[in-house]
Protein backbone atom coordinates (compact mmCIF):
# COMPACT_ATOMS: atom_id res chain seq x y z
CA UNK A 1 0.00 0.00 0.00
CA UNK A 2 1.17 3.51 -0.40
CA UNK A 3 0.28 6.06 1.75
CA UNK A 4 0.21 9.55 2.04
CA UNK A 5 -1.26 10.70 5.85
CA UNK A 6 -1.46 13.96 7.22
CA UNK A 7 0.31 15.65 4.68
CA UNK A 8 1.07 19.62 4.52
CA UNK A 9 3.04 21.04 1.56
CA UNK A 10 3.50 24.76 0.65
CA UNK A 11 5.40 26.53 -2.11
CA UNK A 12 7.30 30.15 -1.79
CA UNK A 13 4.96 32.53 -2.85
CA UNK A 14 1.96 30.60 -3.48
CA UNK A 15 1.12 29.36 0.56
CA UNK A 16 -0.06 26.21 1.42
CA UNK A 17 -1.07 23.83 -1.10
CA UNK A 18 -1.99 20.58 1.10
CA UNK A 19 -3.52 21.26 3.99
CA UNK A 20 -3.06 17.78 5.57
CA UNK A 21 -4.40 15.16 3.17
CA UNK A 22 -4.27 11.41 3.85
CA UNK A 23 -4.67 9.10 0.86
CA UNK A 24 -4.44 5.76 0.87
CA UNK A 25 -3.73 3.25 -2.59
CA UNK A 26 -3.77 -0.25 -2.21
CA UNK A 27 -2.65 -2.96 -4.53
CA UNK A 28 -5.54 -3.90 -7.30
CA UNK A 29 -8.13 -0.59 -6.86
CA UNK A 30 -8.18 2.50 -8.59
CA UNK A 31 -8.34 5.31 -7.31
CA UNK A 32 -9.61 8.74 -9.14
CA UNK A 33 -8.79 12.37 -7.48
CA UNK A 34 -10.75 14.94 -8.44
CA UNK A 35 -10.67 18.50 -7.58
CA UNK A 36 -10.67 22.10 -9.75
CA UNK A 37 -7.45 23.66 -11.05
CA UNK A 38 -5.27 24.56 -8.30
CA UNK A 39 -6.96 22.44 -5.75
CA UNK A 40 -3.31 20.27 -5.26
CA UNK A 41 -3.76 17.47 -7.32
CA UNK A 42 -0.11 17.42 -8.53
CA UNK A 43 1.20 18.23 -5.62
CA UNK A 44 -0.04 15.14 -3.74
CA UNK A 45 1.23 13.03 -6.65
CA UNK A 46 4.30 14.27 -6.58
CA UNK A 47 4.50 14.36 -2.77
CA UNK A 48 3.24 10.50 -3.15
CA UNK A 49 5.57 9.74 -5.88
CA UNK A 50 8.43 11.00 -3.06
CA UNK A 51 9.12 13.66 -5.71
CA UNK A 52 8.25 16.66 -2.73
CA UNK A 53 8.72 16.32 0.50
CA UNK A 54 6.33 17.07 2.79
CA UNK A 55 7.09 19.94 5.44
CA UNK A 56 4.85 17.85 7.53
CA UNK A 57 3.35 14.69 7.22
CA UNK A 58 4.76 11.24 5.57
CA UNK A 59 4.17 9.19 2.95
CA UNK A 60 4.34 5.37 3.14
CA UNK A 61 5.37 2.47 1.19
CA UNK A 62 4.13 -0.59 2.71
CA UNK A 63 3.84 0.70 6.15
CA UNK A 64 7.46 1.80 5.84
CA UNK A 65 8.46 5.46 5.29
CA UNK A 66 9.37 6.28 1.64
CA UNK A 67 11.71 8.42 1.61
CA UNK A 68 13.91 5.97 3.97
CA UNK A 69 13.79 3.77 1.14
CA UNK A 70 14.61 5.87 -2.12
CA UNK A 71 15.89 5.77 -4.73
CA UNK A 72 15.60 1.88 -5.16
CA UNK A 73 11.88 2.08 -4.22
CA UNK A 74 11.17 4.44 -7.02
CA UNK A 75 11.04 1.29 -9.33
CA UNK A 76 7.30 0.41 -7.40
CA UNK A 77 6.52 3.74 -8.36
CA UNK A 78 5.32 4.93 -11.75
CA UNK A 79 4.83 9.06 -11.85
CA UNK A 80 2.77 10.20 -15.14
CA UNK A 81 3.34 13.94 -15.49
CA UNK A 82 0.78 16.35 -16.50
CA UNK A 83 3.04 18.06 -19.14
CA UNK A 84 4.55 14.73 -21.09
CA UNK A 85 7.52 17.80 -22.16
CA UNK A 86 8.51 17.83 -18.79
CA UNK A 87 8.52 13.96 -18.42
CA UNK A 88 10.37 13.22 -21.70
CA UNK A 89 14.41 13.62 -21.72
CA UNK A 90 16.00 11.68 -24.14
CA UNK A 91 16.66 12.32 -27.74
CA UNK A 92 14.58 9.42 -29.15
CA UNK A 93 11.68 7.36 -28.26
CA UNK A 94 13.70 4.21 -27.94
CA UNK A 95 16.40 5.69 -25.24
CA UNK A 96 13.18 7.36 -23.22
CA UNK A 97 12.07 3.73 -23.03
CA UNK A 98 15.54 2.22 -22.26
CA UNK A 99 16.35 5.07 -19.65
CA UNK A 100 14.28 2.66 -16.94
CA UNK A 101 15.16 -0.43 -18.55
CA UNK A 102 19.20 -0.09 -18.30
CA UNK A 103 19.36 0.31 -14.36
CA UNK A 104 17.48 -2.47 -13.96
CA UNK A 105 20.33 -4.73 -15.75
CA UNK A 106 18.49 -7.06 -17.60
CA UNK A 107 19.36 -8.62 -20.83
CA UNK A 108 19.23 -7.02 -24.42
CA UNK A 109 16.78 -9.92 -25.12
CA UNK A 110 14.22 -8.94 -22.55
CA UNK A 111 15.11 -5.22 -22.56
CA UNK A 112 14.04 -5.72 -26.35
CA UNK A 113 10.87 -7.87 -25.35
CA UNK A 114 9.88 -5.36 -22.95
CA UNK A 115 9.87 -2.25 -25.05
CA UNK A 116 7.75 -3.76 -27.94
CA UNK A 117 5.39 -5.23 -25.53
CA UNK A 118 4.69 -1.69 -24.43
CA UNK A 119 4.70 -0.15 -27.55
CA UNK A 120 2.34 -2.56 -28.92
CA UNK A 121 0.18 -1.92 -26.35
CA UNK A 122 0.34 1.87 -26.76
CA UNK A 123 0.69 2.02 -30.67
CA UNK A 124 3.42 3.66 -30.71
CA UNK A 125 5.32 0.84 -32.55
CA UNK A 126 6.13 3.31 -35.81
CA UNK A 127 7.26 6.37 -33.08
CA UNK A 128 9.71 4.06 -31.54
CA UNK A 129 12.72 5.80 -33.56
CA UNK A 130 11.93 9.32 -33.54
CA UNK A 131 13.36 12.00 -31.80
CA UNK A 132 11.07 12.82 -28.93
CA UNK A 133 10.66 16.77 -29.86
CA UNK A 134 8.77 16.18 -33.23
CA UNK A 135 5.82 14.11 -31.55
CA UNK A 136 2.35 15.55 -31.28
CA UNK A 137 1.20 16.36 -28.07
CA UNK A 138 -0.95 13.24 -28.30
CA UNK A 139 1.91 11.10 -29.15
CA UNK A 140 4.32 12.38 -26.37
CA UNK A 141 1.77 11.73 -24.05
CA UNK A 142 1.86 8.04 -25.48
CA UNK A 143 4.90 7.56 -25.42
CA UNK A 144 5.66 9.19 -21.29
CA UNK A 145 3.29 6.61 -20.14
CA UNK A 146 5.01 3.59 -22.05
CA UNK A 147 8.28 5.15 -20.60
CA UNK A 148 6.58 4.24 -16.99
CA UNK A 149 4.79 1.08 -18.12
CA UNK A 150 8.16 -0.28 -19.44
CA UNK A 151 9.05 -1.04 -16.25
CA UNK A 152 6.22 -2.91 -14.86
CA UNK A 153 5.39 -0.37 -11.53
CA UNK A 154 3.34 -1.65 -8.72
CA UNK A 155 1.70 2.01 -8.39
CA UNK A 156 0.84 4.05 -11.03
CA UNK A 157 -0.11 7.78 -10.59
CA UNK A 158 -1.11 9.19 -13.35
CA UNK A 159 -1.82 13.26 -13.90
CA UNK A 160 -4.79 14.30 -16.29
CA UNK A 161 -3.86 11.16 -17.87
CA UNK A 162 -6.55 11.41 -20.83
CA UNK A 163 -6.05 15.39 -21.59
CA UNK A 164 -4.75 15.80 -25.31
CA UNK A 165 -6.14 12.35 -25.90
CA UNK A 166 -8.55 11.39 -28.78
CA UNK A 167 -11.56 9.41 -28.17
CA UNK A 168 -10.08 6.06 -29.15
CA UNK A 169 -6.78 6.84 -27.58
CA UNK A 170 -8.96 6.88 -24.15
CA UNK A 171 -10.54 4.48 -24.39
CA UNK A 172 -7.17 2.51 -24.98
CA UNK A 173 -6.16 4.11 -22.02
CA UNK A 174 -9.38 3.27 -19.53
CA UNK A 175 -8.41 -0.31 -20.90
CA UNK A 176 -4.88 0.08 -19.91
CA UNK A 177 -5.86 1.32 -16.10
CA UNK A 178 -8.54 -1.64 -15.97
CA UNK A 179 -5.92 -4.20 -17.07
CA UNK A 180 -2.99 -2.67 -14.16
CA UNK A 181 -6.17 -3.21 -11.83
CA UNK A 182 -6.96 -6.66 -13.16
CA UNK A 183 -2.48 -7.24 -12.45
CA UNK A 184 -2.80 -6.35 -9.04
CA UNK A 185 -1.55 -2.46 -9.63
CA UNK A 186 -2.75 0.47 -7.60
CA UNK A 187 -3.83 3.29 -10.06
CA UNK A 188 -4.24 6.57 -8.97
CA UNK A 189 -5.92 8.81 -11.37
CA UNK A 190 -5.75 12.72 -10.76
CA UNK A 191 -8.68 14.10 -13.62
CA UNK A 192 -10.92 16.87 -13.81
CA UNK A 193 -12.87 13.73 -15.79
CA UNK A 194 -15.52 12.59 -13.49
CA UNK A 195 -17.01 10.35 -16.39
CA UNK A 196 -13.38 8.13 -16.47
CA UNK A 197 -14.00 8.56 -12.85
CA UNK A 198 -16.81 6.88 -12.27
CA UNK A 199 -16.38 4.63 -15.27
CA UNK A 200 -12.87 3.19 -13.97
CA UNK A 201 -12.52 3.91 -9.87
CA UNK A 202 -13.19 1.48 -7.34
CA UNK A 203 -13.06 4.74 -4.83
CA UNK A 204 -13.12 8.81 -5.52
CA UNK A 205 -11.78 11.27 -3.22
CA UNK A 206 -12.10 15.02 -4.23
CA UNK A 207 -9.88 17.92 -3.01
CA UNK A 208 -10.54 21.17 -2.80
CA UNK A 209 -8.43 24.14 -1.42
CA UNK A 210 -5.52 21.14 -0.67
CA UNK A 211 -7.95 19.27 1.39
CA UNK A 212 -9.96 15.83 1.14
CA UNK A 213 -13.53 17.10 1.61
CA UNK A 214 -14.97 13.93 0.01
CA UNK A 215 -13.87 10.63 0.22
CA UNK A 216 -15.80 7.20 -0.68
CA UNK A 217 -16.85 4.33 -3.28
CA UNK A 218 -17.74 5.85 -6.63
CA UNK A 219 -21.11 4.87 -6.86
CA UNK A 220 -22.04 6.59 -3.76
CA UNK A 221 -25.35 8.63 -4.43
CA UNK A 222 -24.70 11.99 -3.07
CA UNK A 223 -21.05 11.79 -5.19
CA UNK A 224 -23.38 10.99 -8.03
CA UNK A 225 -25.77 13.94 -7.20
CA UNK A 226 -23.22 16.19 -6.51
CA UNK A 227 -21.63 15.29 -10.75
CA UNK A 228 -25.11 15.65 -11.98
CA UNK A 229 -25.22 19.47 -10.23
CA UNK A 230 -21.90 20.03 -11.98
CA UNK A 231 -22.82 19.18 -15.42
CA UNK A 232 -26.03 20.98 -14.90
CA UNK A 233 -24.13 24.11 -14.54
CA UNK A 234 -22.10 23.50 -17.38
CA UNK A 235 -25.00 23.70 -19.75
CA UNK A 236 -27.27 26.48 -21.50
CA UNK A 237 -30.40 25.68 -20.45
CA UNK A 238 -31.89 26.71 -17.07
CA UNK A 239 -29.18 27.27 -13.82
CA UNK B 1 2.60 48.04 -39.59
CA UNK B 2 0.82 46.37 -37.46
CA UNK B 3 3.17 43.86 -35.46
CA UNK B 4 6.27 45.29 -37.41
CA UNK B 5 8.84 43.03 -35.71
CA UNK B 6 6.31 39.75 -34.24
CA UNK B 7 5.59 38.40 -37.81
CA UNK B 8 9.83 38.51 -38.16
CA UNK B 9 10.28 37.14 -35.11
CA UNK B 10 7.91 34.28 -35.27
CA UNK B 11 9.72 33.71 -38.75
CA UNK B 12 12.98 33.24 -37.22
CA UNK B 13 11.58 30.88 -34.87
CA UNK B 14 9.33 29.11 -37.01
CA UNK B 15 12.94 28.69 -39.54
CA UNK B 16 15.14 28.26 -36.77
CA UNK B 17 12.65 25.05 -35.44
CA UNK B 18 12.91 23.71 -39.26
CA UNK B 19 16.38 24.08 -39.64
CA UNK B 20 17.00 22.14 -35.92
CA UNK B 21 14.28 19.39 -37.16
CA UNK B 22 16.51 19.15 -40.98
CA UNK B 23 19.58 18.88 -39.10
CA UNK B 24 18.27 16.08 -36.33
CA UNK B 25 18.01 13.97 -39.31
CA UNK B 26 20.83 11.17 -39.74
CA UNK B 27 21.42 10.63 -43.70
CA UNK B 28 24.80 8.43 -43.30
CA UNK B 29 27.82 10.24 -43.41
CA UNK B 30 30.43 9.23 -45.54
CA UNK B 31 32.92 8.28 -43.19
CA UNK B 32 32.63 6.63 -39.66
CA UNK B 33 31.12 9.26 -37.56
CA UNK B 34 33.93 9.33 -35.16
CA UNK B 35 36.08 10.30 -37.97
CA UNK B 36 33.53 12.60 -39.39
CA UNK B 37 33.30 14.63 -36.52
CA UNK B 38 37.17 14.47 -35.32
CA UNK B 39 37.61 15.88 -39.10
CA UNK B 40 35.25 18.12 -38.38
CA UNK B 41 36.76 19.41 -35.74
CA UNK B 42 40.06 19.65 -37.00
CA UNK B 43 38.73 21.81 -40.01
CA UNK B 44 36.73 24.08 -37.42
CA UNK B 45 39.93 24.81 -34.95
CA UNK B 46 42.25 25.23 -38.00
CA UNK B 47 39.59 27.83 -39.67
CA UNK B 48 38.66 29.79 -36.07
CA UNK B 49 42.63 30.14 -35.36
CA UNK B 50 43.82 30.52 -39.12
CA UNK B 51 46.36 33.73 -40.57
CA UNK B 52 45.46 33.99 -43.71
CA UNK B 53 41.63 33.94 -45.77
CA UNK B 54 42.92 30.79 -47.11
CA UNK B 55 41.73 28.58 -44.58
CA UNK B 56 38.36 29.91 -43.55
CA UNK B 57 37.20 29.41 -47.14
CA UNK B 58 38.31 26.20 -47.37
CA UNK B 59 36.23 25.31 -44.27
CA UNK B 60 33.73 26.72 -45.70
CA UNK B 61 33.72 24.47 -49.21
CA UNK B 62 34.78 21.50 -46.24
CA UNK B 63 31.26 22.63 -44.59
CA UNK B 64 29.16 22.81 -48.06
CA UNK B 65 30.69 19.87 -49.82
CA UNK B 66 29.37 18.10 -46.43
CA UNK B 67 25.89 19.56 -46.48
CA UNK B 68 25.41 19.13 -50.24
CA UNK B 69 26.24 15.32 -49.66
CA UNK B 70 23.65 14.73 -46.66
CA UNK B 71 20.96 17.26 -48.99
CA UNK B 72 20.90 19.47 -46.50
CA UNK B 73 21.98 22.69 -48.46
CA UNK B 74 19.12 25.23 -47.64
CA UNK B 75 19.91 24.76 -43.48
CA UNK B 76 23.58 24.74 -43.99
CA UNK B 77 23.09 27.84 -46.24
CA UNK B 78 20.94 29.17 -43.14
CA UNK B 79 23.79 28.50 -40.59
CA UNK B 80 25.99 30.36 -42.22
CA UNK B 81 24.58 33.48 -43.33
CA UNK B 82 23.59 33.39 -39.64
CA UNK B 83 27.24 33.40 -38.66
CA UNK B 84 28.60 35.74 -41.39
CA UNK B 85 25.64 38.56 -40.76
CA UNK B 86 26.46 38.23 -36.36
CA UNK B 87 30.20 37.66 -37.11
CA UNK B 88 30.19 40.98 -39.43
CA UNK B 89 27.75 43.10 -37.13
CA UNK B 90 30.42 42.11 -34.32
CA UNK B 91 33.15 43.06 -36.46
CA UNK B 92 31.95 46.48 -37.48
CA UNK B 93 33.84 48.98 -35.01
CA UNK B 94 36.90 47.17 -37.00
CA UNK B 95 35.69 48.02 -40.02
CA UNK B 96 34.72 51.48 -38.92
CA UNK B 97 38.33 52.17 -37.78
CA UNK B 98 40.28 52.14 -40.88
CA UNK B 99 43.40 50.74 -39.72
CA UNK B 100 41.41 47.35 -38.53
CA UNK B 101 39.88 47.14 -41.67
CA UNK B 102 41.56 43.80 -42.37
CA UNK B 103 42.03 42.13 -38.98
CA UNK B 104 37.55 42.48 -39.43
CA UNK B 105 37.36 40.66 -42.56
CA UNK B 106 39.75 37.77 -40.93
CA UNK B 107 37.39 37.38 -37.84
CA UNK B 108 34.35 37.57 -40.11
CA UNK B 109 36.27 34.86 -42.36
CA UNK B 110 37.63 32.98 -39.31
CA UNK B 111 33.77 32.74 -37.73
CA UNK B 112 32.30 32.10 -40.86
CA UNK B 113 34.50 29.32 -41.90
CA UNK B 114 34.51 27.78 -38.37
CA UNK B 115 30.54 27.60 -38.18
CA UNK B 116 30.38 26.96 -42.34
CA UNK B 117 32.31 23.45 -40.93
CA UNK B 118 30.84 22.95 -37.63
CA UNK B 119 27.62 22.68 -39.26
CA UNK B 120 28.28 20.99 -42.03
CA UNK B 121 29.27 18.23 -40.01
CA UNK B 122 26.22 18.62 -37.84
CA UNK B 123 24.38 18.26 -41.50
CA UNK B 124 26.44 15.44 -42.35
CA UNK B 125 25.83 13.21 -38.92
CA UNK B 126 22.49 15.27 -37.63
CA UNK B 127 22.53 16.40 -34.07
CA UNK B 128 21.80 12.39 -32.45
CA UNK B 129 24.70 11.08 -34.95
CA UNK B 130 27.09 14.03 -33.44
CA UNK B 131 26.26 12.17 -30.07
CA UNK B 132 26.89 8.53 -31.40
CA UNK B 133 30.38 10.10 -32.64
CA UNK B 134 31.23 11.79 -29.21
CA UNK B 135 29.80 8.42 -27.63
CA UNK B 136 32.47 6.39 -30.28
CA UNK B 137 34.81 8.95 -29.00
CA UNK B 138 34.81 8.20 -25.54
CA UNK B 139 33.67 11.45 -23.89
CA UNK B 140 32.18 11.13 -20.34
CA UNK B 141 28.65 9.97 -20.08
CA UNK B 142 27.46 12.75 -18.10
CA UNK B 143 28.77 15.12 -20.45
CA UNK B 144 27.19 12.98 -23.36
CA UNK B 145 23.70 13.33 -21.25
CA UNK B 146 23.86 16.93 -20.69
CA UNK B 147 24.47 17.47 -24.31
CA UNK B 148 21.81 15.16 -25.24
CA UNK B 149 19.28 17.16 -22.63
CA UNK B 150 20.32 20.78 -24.63
CA UNK B 151 19.81 19.04 -28.07
CA UNK B 152 16.25 17.89 -27.07
CA UNK B 153 15.27 21.08 -25.31
CA UNK B 154 16.44 23.60 -27.90
CA UNK B 155 13.92 22.60 -30.51
CA UNK B 156 11.07 22.48 -28.04
CA UNK B 157 11.73 25.89 -26.75
CA UNK B 158 11.89 27.46 -30.09
CA UNK B 159 8.38 25.81 -30.90
CA UNK B 160 7.48 27.20 -27.28
CA UNK B 161 8.20 30.63 -28.21
CA UNK B 162 7.10 30.39 -31.74
CA UNK B 163 3.52 29.60 -30.00
CA UNK B 164 3.75 31.93 -27.32
CA UNK B 165 4.15 34.88 -29.88
CA UNK B 166 1.18 33.48 -32.57
CA UNK B 167 -0.89 33.78 -29.27
CA UNK B 168 0.05 37.62 -28.50
CA UNK B 169 0.27 38.32 -31.89
CA UNK B 170 -3.79 37.17 -31.92
CA UNK B 171 -4.20 40.53 -29.73
CA UNK B 172 -2.61 43.05 -31.33
CA UNK B 173 -5.16 45.27 -32.49
CA UNK B 174 -3.13 48.15 -32.45
CA UNK B 175 -0.31 49.67 -35.04
CA UNK B 176 1.92 51.17 -32.00
CA UNK B 177 5.15 49.80 -31.92
CA UNK B 178 5.13 49.70 -28.77
CA UNK B 179 2.61 47.34 -28.98
CA UNK B 180 4.86 44.95 -30.65
CA UNK B 181 8.20 45.00 -28.65
CA UNK B 182 6.04 44.58 -25.04
CA UNK B 183 4.81 41.16 -27.22
CA UNK B 184 8.50 40.39 -28.14
CA UNK B 185 9.84 41.04 -24.75
CA UNK B 186 7.03 39.43 -22.84
CA UNK B 187 7.91 36.48 -24.94
CA UNK B 188 11.55 36.44 -24.16
CA UNK B 189 11.26 36.58 -20.74
CA UNK B 190 8.72 33.87 -20.32
CA UNK B 191 10.36 32.08 -22.19
CA UNK B 192 12.91 32.30 -19.57
CA UNK B 193 10.91 31.97 -17.08
CA UNK B 194 9.21 28.67 -18.80
CA UNK B 195 13.13 26.98 -18.92
CA UNK B 196 13.58 27.88 -15.49
CA UNK B 197 10.33 25.78 -14.86
CA UNK B 198 11.10 23.00 -16.94
CA UNK B 199 13.91 22.14 -15.68
CA UNK B 200 12.89 22.23 -12.41
CA UNK B 201 10.03 19.45 -13.23
CA UNK B 202 12.74 18.00 -15.71
CA UNK B 203 15.01 17.33 -12.52
CA UNK B 204 12.02 15.86 -11.22
CA UNK B 205 11.55 13.45 -14.00
CA UNK B 206 14.64 12.25 -14.19
CA UNK B 207 14.58 11.50 -10.72
CA UNK B 208 11.29 10.02 -10.78
CA UNK B 209 12.75 6.93 -13.25
CA UNK B 210 16.25 6.76 -11.33
CA UNK B 211 16.25 3.54 -9.18
CA UNK B 212 20.01 3.08 -8.03
CA UNK B 213 21.30 6.94 -8.99
CA UNK B 214 21.34 9.91 -7.06
CA UNK B 215 18.65 12.62 -6.99
CA UNK B 216 18.65 14.96 -9.29
CA UNK B 217 19.47 17.85 -6.69
CA UNK B 218 22.45 16.28 -4.76
CA UNK B 219 26.28 15.92 -6.24
CA UNK B 220 27.50 12.84 -7.69
CA UNK B 221 29.47 10.15 -5.72
CA UNK B 222 32.85 9.78 -5.09
CA UNK B 223 32.69 6.57 -7.60
CA UNK B 224 32.16 8.53 -10.61
CA UNK B 225 34.58 11.48 -9.60
CA UNK B 226 36.83 10.20 -12.94
CA UNK B 227 34.41 11.01 -15.09
CA UNK B 228 33.12 14.29 -13.56
CA UNK B 229 36.45 15.48 -13.41
CA UNK B 230 37.17 14.50 -17.23
CA UNK B 231 33.91 16.42 -18.00
CA UNK B 232 34.84 19.05 -15.87
CA UNK B 233 38.71 19.38 -17.33
CA UNK B 234 37.83 18.64 -20.80
CA UNK B 235 35.72 22.10 -21.56
CA UNK B 236 37.88 24.31 -19.62
CA UNK B 237 41.60 22.90 -21.41
CA UNK B 238 39.93 23.69 -24.47
CA UNK B 239 38.68 27.07 -23.42
CA UNK B 240 41.77 27.90 -22.50
CA UNK B 241 44.28 26.34 -25.19
CA UNK B 242 41.62 28.09 -27.49
CA UNK B 243 42.24 31.27 -25.81
CA UNK B 244 46.12 30.81 -25.66
CA UNK B 245 46.52 29.89 -29.30
CA UNK B 246 44.31 33.17 -30.14
CA UNK B 247 46.28 35.74 -28.10
CA UNK B 248 49.49 34.08 -29.68
CA UNK B 249 48.08 33.73 -33.17
CA UNK B 250 46.55 36.82 -33.82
Amino acid sequence: MLEGRDLWVSYPGVGTVLRGVTLRLRKGEVVALLGPNGSGKTTLLLTLAGLIRPERGEVLLDGAPLWGQLPEARRRIGVLFQDPDDQLFNPTVREELLFALEQLGLSEEEKRRRIAEVAELLGIDHLVGRPTHALSVGEKRRVALASILVYDPEFLLLDEPTANLDPSSAAQLARIICSARAGGRGVLVATQDSDLALALADRVAVLQGGRVVWEGERLAPDLLEELKLARGRLSCGEQ
Amino acid sequence: MQGFFSPLGQAFLERLSSILDELSEVRGPPAPAWLTLVLGLVVNAEAAFAGSFLTPLLAVFFGAFLSLRAGKTRSWLAVTSLALAFSSAVALPAFAAGQHFERGLLFVARATGAAAAFTGVVACLGWYGLLAALEQLSLPRYALLQLALILRMIPAFARDAARMLLAREARLLSRRRRYSWSVLASVVGDTLLLGYRRSRALAMAIEARSFGARPARTYPRAGHTREHLLSAITPAALALASTLVFVSGA
